[in-house]
């Protein structure tokens, strides 16, 4: 989803331009001094195919079809770096030549769908496929990358006051997840068809080091204990739709859960319980991953 | 696919075509500085702005039809949510986001209908645009066409023998990456045989005259003079 010039507030649009600019500089220096020489004809190339694949229809049945957004499918080929370079330079040409997607809002759309969708369709394929579950990984990521660049690109435009109401909202994200599903099959199905012809072309690039996923964890906490705090309290879509057709009141809860609300109920302040909440969600989300990442590679092995 | 418009619109020899690209792209991104961060209502911005469209349709010798079959062409998705604006009680919202988008898409258009693309990404480095960046988009620019040209000879083949279906649909995806893959890799090795460095070599600027300086300053000027005058 391609955001145009005109819809996102000044806020929104600097802080998203400035913060582009500054990581394609810092990433284009970084995959600069680790390609060989003279490799820009082979990004330039691989951002024509990205292009050209589109022509290829895959059928989804009902006479509909589908074609590949190709993030997460040049993620896993080239290296997330090099790729969120050929997809800054899709939307490049995008939007000067085809004029899909603003110029102002350029920056919008390198974080949306160059930055988070390469490097989110990059990370399951990476984890993933070192423990063994290559075919779930790729198809994940294809999924997350298509997913995640949707969804901020909708947070965006809510951020900068452009009015959805809850049913337009509903809708959206219901077509946004169907086209993730799909974009995660073909992604798995192209990448599988590109092994068979030359394994030699899947090149992930060099790994992080542990200092980025120090960083990474350092930030899920700053998020997980503050971000609640600094949270909007207006009702989400969903919630919001459900407050004007007067059915919020009927809601009734299967059982009493300690974190209900995404608060500890047995906290004093309510910067505690909220910030406690968000806590321990973390550290049960990364006990779930870590005893799933033990667990999962043995099976499929087996 | 074609050769787009804009690239036919953009070989032109009016004023604007001859202006540096360099001013060019500093007075469009003031206009749309100038026009994202207004709070003037729907019918102030086009009047406020519509001068300098008209202007720049005038001075670019652009079939102003054409132009604005473009734009209309790109307003479906603002058109979509200026709908939901609307549904939700918010019609100047509404014609705020549809003037906005319109204007916005005038000014690209004029700009990349009267700049051919090598010297819109010249002027993008001249403004700190990363050089890996610059040189991925022209490669990828120059060699669209062709596999674009291509990858619809494959559907054409798969049309006759009745279309795609699933698996076949990914080996060709895969045949057309492998295809741009080699292509890369034969470019790489000319540029070396031939001793280049692996990139477009661009020539350096000229002096820009001083009504191609004048440009966006005289742009920032009015829009300037349009806002305190509104504000009175």
């Amino acid at each position: 989803m391609h955001i145009p010039d005109g819809f996102l507030s000044t806020p929104v649009w600097a802080v998203l331009n400035a913060g582009s600019a500054l990581s394609i500089g810092a990433l284009a220096r970084r995959v600069e001094s680790t390609m060989e020489e003279g490799r820009a004809p082979l990004l330039g190339v691989m951002g024509a195919f990205v292009f050209a694949a589109q022509i290829v229809n895959f059928p989804v049945g009902a006479g509909a079809s589908g074609h590949l957004l190709g993030g997460a499918l040049m993620a896993v080929t080239l290296g997330p770096g090099a790729a969120s370079i050929v997809m800054t330079a899709i939307l490049v040409v995008q939007a000067l030549v085809f004029q899909d997607g603003g110029l102002l809002a350029l920056g919008a759309n390198v974080c949306n769908m160059a930055l988070a969708g390469v490097w989110a369709g990059y990370l399951p394929y990476k984890y993933l496929a070192a423990g063994g579950w290559r075919r779930t990984g790729v198809f994940l990521g294809g999924m997350v990358s298509a997913l995640c660049a949707s969804c901020l690109a909708i947070a965006e435009l809510r951020l900068s006051g452009v009015p959805m109401p809850g049913a337009v909202l509903g809708i959206s994200l219901g077509v946004f997840l169907v086209s993730s599903i799909l974009e995660g099959s073909i992604t798995a199905t192209v990448f599988f068809a590109i092994e068979r012809m030359n394994p030699a072309w899947i090149r992930p690039g060099p790994a992080e080091p542990r200092r980025l996923r120090g960083l990474l964890a350092a930030a899920a906490v700053v998020l997980a204990s503050i971000g609640g705090l600094l949270a909007s309290s207006l009702p989400d879509g969903l919630e919001k739709l459900a407050g004007d057709l007067g059915i919020a009141g009927q809601a009734r809860g299967l059982l009493d859960t300690p974190l209900a609300d995404y608060e500890i109920q047995a906290a004093a302040e309510p910067w505690m319980r909220k910030a406690g909440a968000g806590l321990i969600g973390l550290a049960s989300v990364w006990a779930l991953c870590l005893i799933l990442a033990r667990f999962l590679p043995r099976r499929e092995r087996s | 696919m074609r050769r787009p418009v804009l690239e036919e619109w953009s070989r032109g020899d009016s004023w604007l075509h001859c202006a540096d690209p360099r001013s060019k792209l500093i007075a469009v991104l003031v206009v749309l500085v100038f026009l994202g961060t207004s709070r003037a209502r729907p019918a102030q911005l086009a009047a406020e702005y519509l001068p300098v469209i008209l202007l720049g349709l005038g001075g670019s010798g652009l079939p102003p039809w054409g132009v604005t079959k473009r734009v209309l062409a790109v307003m479906t998705f603002s058109a979509a949510f200026s709908a939901a604006a609307w549904i939700a009680g918010q019609p100047e919202r509404a014609g705020l986001l549809l003037t906005k988008s319109a204007l916005s898409s005038y000014a690209i258009l004029l700009f990349a209908g009267t700049t051919p693309l090598p010297g819109i990404l010249r002027s993008l480095e001249w403004l700190g645009a990363p050089r890996l960046l610059v040189q991925t988009t022209q490669f990828l620019y120059r060699y669209l066409f062709v596999l674009v040209a291509k990858a619809r000879q494959m559907r054409a083949a798969a049309l006759c023998r009745g279309g795609f279906r699933w698996e076949s649909a990914g080996g060709a995806a895969a045949a057309l990456f492998g295809s741009a893959y080699g292509r890369a890799e034969g470019i790489h090795r000319a540029m070396l045989s031939r001793g280049a460095a692996g990139h477009i070599a661009s020539p350096p600027w000229q002096r820009p005259e001083a009504a191609s300086v004048g440009l966006p300053c005289a742009l920032a000027l009015y829009l300037t003079g349009a806002r305190l005058l509104w504000n009175l």
